[in-house]
């Protein structure tokens, strides 16, 4: 088996699971937190004619299943629209690199374009601070009002005397002026910068639910309506006791402060993906093709299956294929994690993306553009770090009631403290409001989840482990029993005929040992199995001449029968020899002695009598040994199932360190055997590559192929081992405990932020130690609640897993 | 405490009545109008 077999055949993105039933992938923007999510998300799931929506925030999409009688991929854009966010369709003929691409440019410009708004708005918002210093001054001589506040202490004390120093002239200016002047500015930043919080804001209020926009919204917008109030009617305050202070700065402020935040997020969700992104920029733009005898350098995309492609070296395969000429050494790295260059000859696949490293050679393209393994696993990336992994629904949950119960604190804060501030209540309760306001976005819970799984699949790729899913990460993480299958995981999947054995009675036509082996391997030739494909390697080899063989059956677990020329054949374990009611009484005792050996005896039946026992033996992987005792270290209960006969599958445990062993097992009896760990309260993970793991692969909490093994068990699986070597399991299991503990770190410093930030917003520190929180610092302390999540889930990236 | 204190108390147990109507039940049964009855077959 080779790299091509790593992935299953592709499946269509809109592959309709019934005639009435589309799915659609739409690109969505705009969205920054986990409740501007759920809420396009309720709005799809509301839309006539969707079945299921699933939106996701970290890849900025929205996969939805409709009935196309009912609807349509433009009735499902406008849906999301309506709710105040960007989509458009993408195009069907898109392939997986020019969807991540376009994605790629539209964060780009997203980065930058909140990166322009975070930058003049802070310029224009420092600017404010200053001009509004002269307005401080006069405000704090009345009221006393922000005192406890430190940023406005240090204003006072530090800032103001050097201004008057430096800036005499700033002191003289009409305070109506400032004002006037800060309103317009205000209102300028507010609807060129901040404008999509107040859209987003409204249109998510007109479908009853609430964001961090909506926050944002509230929080500035009150504070602006009340500055213009006093700006406008200053006598009504002065009238009243009340200075009439204006909050323009710190609107200002705020909504810069939070760009800025946003900014760093999409800059650091860039980052997230940028394993996605290596892989993408590994596809080469050009091949060297052979057209009418001549070399010619053509644009990858007019390369055609069947067309002759020319590799030196140094070059990267520019499409997948199958050399025609010439042998080199390929770097497969970046596909698999091997570090070692693998050798190809003719006959052998290549993939595109690898690098040739030492001689040159001539390829036949076969797999191109979508179908290609590249475009497969990148699709298959984008959609594991798009899934939504389960304690997810735990941020979801509470982020949906958080935002109503945020703003009912907020006006219990304004009301306690109108009542019980000693002095200027009306100022400080709104200060304080408006503070609980800004310090409770969301965003970091929103992040929490979503950019661990994104970081940590991005690692697991480079770790050649593709894990297809947020919720596999998580499952892998809790297992507590690792299942093996022997052929292909435990030994090397590649057996080789040890003995040969002619039955002592043997008559009829099986007269000498090659004559049995031609017989066996003719049968065999039509099997997939690794037993099979060793009988006929062997028979190659002595160069004997297959037969033609009918009526092939495998049967799973057993082995093969069919008919040779006039024969019939059987070629299988005891348990086929049984059925077959053929006696097996003459070579038993030397079978088990082979099996003994580790070694798996296959009988061969010639017209319903025994002819002889092929012994092969398939020696176990060098790294077999260290990986089991790795995951033994790491507390896990190691099980191997097989196929084989006891005999057997005991001497391949006690070479590999396995303690526990069910042989003889049939495809069914591994799912038994994985349903009874289960049942005995066991997570567990099953490790296979042939077709028979499939159905144990998908019975498993969580599956794990061997890449280099069938297509239909990597299809079942939940975790692809690019590297046919077990310490990729141990390696994928500490991958998911360490990303389940980044998570975990994530959601408790969103939570615990969000507990010591409201109160302390509120002034719940005021009475004792007089410290209280201007709306400023409050936003400040939100953008970087955000970005310290971020950061912790790149911290994976680093993560020593070896 | 003074009337105005009255007055905003008052008005803040309306408004914090109101937000949580407005967001957890009339929103819920604006919700359950737009599901068709067709919907639930």
């Amino acid at each position: 088996m080779t790299m091509p077999d790593v992935l299953p055949a592709p499946r269509a993105e809109s592959a309709p699971p019934s005639a009435s039933r589309d799915r659609i992938r739409i690109p969505v923007s705009g969205m920054t937190c986990a409740a501007c999510q759920a809420r396009v998300q309720r709005a799809l799931q509301k839309a006539p004619g969707v079945l299921d929506a699933s939106v996701n925030l970290m890849m900025n999409d929205a996969a939805v299943t409709f009935d196309p009688t009912m609807s349509s991929p433009d009735a499902l854009v406008e849906v999301i629209r309506a709710t105040g966010y960007g989509a458009a369709l993408a195009s069907p003929d898109q392939t997986a690199f020019e969807e991540q691409e376009a994605r790629d440019r539209a964060s780009d410009e997203e980065f930058r374009d909140l990166r322009r708004k975070a930058v003049v708005s802070g310029i224009i918002g420092g600017i404010a601070m200053i001009v509004s210093m002269p307005l401080m001054t006069a405000r704090e001589h009345v009221t006393h009002g922000a005192a406890g506040d430190p940023s406005m202490h240090w204003v006072m004390t530090t800032l103001t005397p050097t201004l008057r120093m430096v800036m005499p002239w700033a002191y003289t200016i009409p305070a109506a002026a400032i004002s006037w002047t800060l309103l317009v500015v205000t209102l300028g930043v507010m609807l060129w910068a901040g404008r999509h919080f107040y859209t987003r804001a409204w249109s998510s209020f007109r479908h009853h639910s609430a964001d961090m926009n909506t926050l944002i919204a509230v929080g500035t917008g009150a504070a602006f309506i009340y500055s213009v109030v006093a700006t406008l009617a200053p006598a009504f305050f002065i009238s009243r006791g009340v200075a009439p202070d204006v909050y323009y700065e710190a609107v200002i402020i705020i909504i810069a402060l939070i760009l800025t935040g946003n900014a760093f997020e999409a800059r650091a969700k860039k980052q997230t993906s940028t394993a996605l992104r290596a892989l993408v920029n590994l596809r080469p733009k050009t091949a060297r093709v052979l057209r009418g005898g001549a070399e010619l350098d053509v644009p990858v995309e007019q390369v055609s299956a069947g067309e002759t492609v020319i590799v030196r070296p140094g070059e990267r395969v520019p499409t997948d294929g199958e050399i025609t000429a010439g042998e080199s050494a390929l770097d497969e790295s970046m596909l698999t994690g091997e570090s070692l260059p693998v050798e190809k000859a003719p006959g052998a696949r290549v993939i595109g993306g690898t690098i040739n490293r030492t001689g040159a050679f001539q390829y036949k393209a076969t797999t191109l553009g979508s179908d290609s393994v590249l475009a497969r696993i990148v699709k298959l990336m984008r959609d594991a770090q798009g899934s939504r992994a389960p304690i997810q629904r735990l941020a979801d949950r509470v982020s949906g009631i958080f935002v109503p119960v945020v703003i009912s604190i907020a006006i219990a804060t304004f009301v306690i403290w109108f009542i019980a501030a000693d002095s200027a209540p009306a100022v400080r309760a709104f200060a304080a409001a408006v503070a609980v306001l800004i310090i409770a976005c969301p965003c970091a819970m929103g992040l929490a989840v979503p950019t661990a799984v994104m970081v940590s699949t991005g690692k697991g790729a480079a770790l050649g482990l593709l894990i297809k899913g947020g919720e596999a990460l998580q499952r892998a993480g809790d297992i507590t029993t690792v299942v093996l299958d022997k052929t292909g995981t435990v030994t090397e999947g590649r057996p080789s005929v040890t003995d040969v054995v002619l039955a002592p009675n043997a008559a009829g036509p099986v007269t000498s040992d090659d004559v049995l082996l031609q017989y066996a391997a003719s049968l065999e030739n039509s099997s997939e199995h690794p037993l099979a494909e060793a009988i006929v390697r062997r028979a190659k080899v002595y160069a004997l001449p297959l037969l033609e063989a009918t009526n092939f059956s495998a049967l799973a677990g057993r082995g093969a029968t069919g008919r040779v020329g006039d024969m019939s054949l059987a070629v299988g374990n005891e348990a086929l020899m049984r059925e077959r009611n053929v006696d097996i009484t003459p070579l038993r005792n030397r079978a088990e002695l082979l099996a003994g050996e580790g070694k798996t005896p296959m009988y061969v039946a010639v017209n319903g009598t025994l002819a002889g026992v092929i012994a092969v033996a398939d020696a176990i992987r060098a790294t077999s040994r260290d990986a089991i005792a790795r995951l033994r270290g790491m507390g896990l209960e190691v099980v191997m199932l097989t196929g084989d006969n006891q005999r057997t599958a005991d001497a391949i445990a006690a070479q590999a360190g396995v303690d526990r062993v069910v042989a003889g097992v049939l495809p069914e009896g591994k799912v038994a055997e994985i349903e009874r760990l289960k049942q005995a309260g066991k997570v567990v993970a099953m490790v296979g590559d042939g077709i028979n793991d499939a159905p144990a692969l998908a019975a498993a909490d969580v599956g794990m192929a061997i890449g280099t093994g069938t297509d239909i068990a990597v299809e079942a699986a939940d975790v692809v081992l690019m590297r046919g070597d077990l310490q990729s399991v141990a390696q994928a299991i500490e991958l998911s405990r360490r990303t389940m503990r980044t998570m975990k770190q994530n959601l408790f410093w969103a939570f615990i932020y969000n507990v010591v930030g409201i109160p302390i917003a509120a002034g719940a520190l005021y009475p004792a130690l007089g410290i209280l929180l201007s709306p400023i610092l409050a936003s400040g302390a939100m953008a970087f609640s955000s970005v310290s999540v971020v950061a912790n889930s790149l911290r994976l990236r680093g993560a020593n897993i070896r | 405490m003074s009337a105005t204190d009255w007055i905003v108390i008052l008005a803040g147990v309306a408004a914090i009545g109101w937000v949580n109507w407005y967001f957890f039940i009339a929103g819920r049964g604006a919700e359950r109008a737009e599901v068709r009855p067709d919907d639930h077959a």
